[in-house]
């Protein structure tokens, strides 16, 4: 089937921006360890155990906060994969499709994002431990938590392009699952910025 | 520094609120795991009056901690039963009832009842043969307080390693439950342990009638001087550790009367002495903090808080605070001490200097902590200790002698005018007489708040000296300076013999 142009460039785009925004967060949490680091020293008046400080630094932000953190980064890396890896529209060769057992099953769909939720729940009980370094608000805590909503609606864009597939494609679908995704992913990432904003002031 | 709040009374119950608000978020207003309050603070609510505990949806009966519910709130007089012979014979011996649900302005009335415990052996003797306990109300506070603290033994640990190194009660000056339960309760801890810290949080409530509670403001002006008169004359080791005072008046005239906001500001002032998150080098336990307030005076400190949340240098940080951030009010030079107490990226000692060019101050009078901050800008605590003692001062509007002042002329003229609210007829002829010594004797508390005066006008420090009591052995009065309690710890041998006893017990299968 003929690549649609526009959910193509949608997709492609798309991709790099959220990679090159996760790239851009990680550097910036580095940087903001650094920053607290280097301030925190030369207002001390010499050389403090960065391990030390970074033990300091980090608070609990709750059983329930890390647990729904984790589960959202968990369905973001679900939504990731129903976006781009459900139908063949960007990688040909690395999709659900390919792999007939699953794509024949009846609950194909539902062990898709079961087996993507697994995988994305251990990158997300790593990468969420950023968020003890940061003093987090009840709004942005919320916010974090809204995310649900938004990985739910790319979720069923995601669905709807797999069950149309092979006979067409939705652009407008396309859009709404990516810029879902896409705002989750800006929230998730939410107080690393803030935190910057902090530092560099 | 970890300290565990503890609000007594409405005022303090609903300001305690704001300082134990769940930091985690809630799913359908449920928190299924641990309740994360600001700096890892943990705490309680004490009250008397059932009816508020029911109004209110934050804290939960004490019994619901062991079911998982935090925050909790605990009635003190719960401890007795409504069959109670000790409360029977409190009742018939001196008129006080020791279920009564709230104190409704009255200051010594609780102080009475305490003072009792204290003194009368028949009151100690029911009490002991009835609840193994000579004072059962506040025994039974302080073992609900006790295991949240680093005071518990490991096996009565609530919470691990969260233990709190300290306690701030929180409480209003206003005649109620706060005002009269503070000194009791602070004394029975300090007869375990002299030198565990404990810090009061006071709000001096607002000039004019409680539109609420329809009392007099010379009325609670009464109430709070008995208190903070209680609170400042306990010697070193004997008391509070410091007396952190807020103005009610001044958040009104500030926020417009709207009660919920002037609770929260009182709570976000506090933040950066609260806060977790040290510099590195710069954690000091409550024991350090405790050290520094009482250094080289024989009488817990007043501790005038001033705020200020700022972006810019820490000379305008500091001015900040002391211009505009006073919570209550005072003459900063007249400090002899300064706690800073900062959020955010400053030089201690840029700090130091501001404090130094503002107060007088030499540095070496000025302790800093630092921590981080968040991302609104930094913010400083300064607790300017005994910013008062010049003569004169009592005429000048916004200082702290005057505000004393007028609230001890106030509790004068109701002493003299109202004989008849404070001497109650039908009272039993032993609580009278007792009273009456203690409003009306010589060296009585209307003497004393004389000679306070006098010490005010010509700028002496501390404010007042003498410990007053109600009633002393068999409801004769007492007024010296109290040591710690033997039947107090008669009580801590009665529990080390029962526990070893269980522990023995449970050794040996007989106990389970």
């Amino acid at each position: 089937m003929a690549l649609d142009v526009s959910a193509g460039a949608v997709l492609i785009y798309g991709l790099a921006l959220m990679a090159g925004l996760l790239v851009i967060s990680v550097l910036l949490h580095v940087f903001n360890l650094e920053r607290i680091y280097r301030r925190v020293s030369s207002l001390s008046g010499g050389q403090i155990s960065k391990d030390k400080m970074l033990s300091e630094l980090s608070v609990s932000q709750g059983s329930n906060f890390t647990a729904m953190a984790i589960s959202a980064w968990s369905l973001f890396f679900a939504a990731l994969a129903y976006l781009y890896f459900l139908t063949p529209a960007l990688f040909q060769d690395y999709n659900y499709f390919k792999v007939a057992s699953l794509a024949s099953s009846p609950i194909g769909f539902f062990i898709f994002g079961i087996l993507a939720i697994a995988i994305g729940t251990i990158v997300a009980t790593a990468f969420s431990r950023f968020y003890s370094y940061y003093e987090i608000s009840g709004k942005v805590k919320r916010s974090i938590m809204a995310t649900f909503l938004l990985l739910g609606l790319s979720l069923v864009s995601s669905a709807y392009l797999g069950t149309l597939y092979p006979g067409g494609t939705s652009v407008l679908a396309t859009a709404v699952a990516f810029l879902s995704l896409f705002a989750s992913l800006l929230m998730l990432l939410s107080p690393i910025y803030l935190g910057t904003y902090k530092v560099i002031r | 520094m970890r300290l565990f709040i503890v609000g007594i009374g409405g005022c303090g119950g609903k300001v305690a609120e704001k300082f134990l608000g769940n930091q985690d978020v809630a799913m359908m207003g449920a928190s299924l795991g641990d309740h994360i309050s600001f700096g890892g603070i943990k705490g309680m609510w004490l009250e008397a009056d059932v009816q508020e505990t029911d109004n209110q949806k934050f804290f939960r009966p004490l019994g619901s901690f062991k079911r998982g519910y935090y925050p909790c709130y605990y009635i003190p007089h719960n401890a007795l039963s409504s069959e109670s012979r000790t409360s029977r014979l409190m009742q018939e011996k001196y008129g006080y009832d020791l279920k009564k649900q709230g104190f409704f302005r009255q200051a010594e009335f609780l102080k009475a009842i305490f003072d009792i415990f204290e003194a009368d052996k028949e009151v100690q003797e029911a009490a002991l043969k009835e609840y193994k306990f000579d004072n059962p109300i506040l025994r039974s506070t302080w073992s609900n307080i006790r295991p949240f603290t680093t005071v518990a033994e490991a096996k009565e640990s609530s919470s691990g390693s969260e233990l709190c190194d300290g306690i701030l009660f929180i409480v209003s000056h206003g005649g109620g439950t706060g005002t009269g339960f503070i000194n009791p309760v602070t004394k029975y801890i300090r007869a375990e342990r002299s030198a565990f810290p404990v810090f009061v949080l006071g709000v001096l409530t607002e000039e004019g009638t409680d539109k609420q509670q329809g009392a007099k403001e010379a009325k609670r002006n009464l109430g709070a001087i008995i208190s903070i008169y209680d609170l400042l004359t306990k010697k070193k080791g004997q008391g509070v550790d410091g007396l952190i005072l807020v103005d009610n008046q001044i958040l009104l005239e500030r926020f417009g009367g709207d009660y919920p906001t002037m609770d929260s500001f009182i709570y976000h002032s506090m933040k950066p002495f609260l806060a977790a998150r040290h510099y590195p080098g710069e954690i000091p336990p409550s024991l350090a903090v405790r050290e520094q307030f009482l250094e080289m005076l024989d009488y817990p400190p007043i501790l005038v808080p001033c705020y200020g949340r700022h972006r810019g240098s820490e000379d305008s940080l500091v001015k900040n605070a002391l211009k505009d951030g006073l919570l209550f009010g005072c003459d900063p030079s007249l400090a002899d001490r300064a706690f800073v107490f900062v959020r955010g990226f400053v030089d201690s000692g840029r700090i130091r200097q501001a404090v130094e060019a503002e107060t007088g101050l030499p540095v070496d009078k000025v302790s800093v902590w630092r921590k981080l901050g968040d991302d609104k800008g930094d913010e400083v605590l300064i607790m300017l200790r005994n910013p008062y003692g010049s003569a004169g001062a009592y005429n000048i509007k916004g200082t702290l002698e005057n505000r004393i002042y007028s609230v001890t002329t106030s509790a004068i003229n109701y002493i003299d005018e109202f004989r008849n609210e404070i001497i109650q007829p039908g009272r039993p002829r032993i609580t009278n007489e007792a009273i009456e010594k203690y409003f009306y004797g010589q060296g009585g508390l209307k003497d004393k708040l004389q000679e306070a005066i006098a010490r005010i006008e010509s700028g002496q420090k501390p404010l007042f000296l003498e410990e007053l009591k109600i009633f002393q052995s068999d409801g004769q009065r007492l007024h010296t300076v109290a040591q710690p309690l033997q039947t107090d710890v008669d009580d801590r041998i009665r529990v080390i013999i029962r526990e070893e006893a269980e522990r023995l017990l449970q050794e040996r299968g007989i106990k389970t």
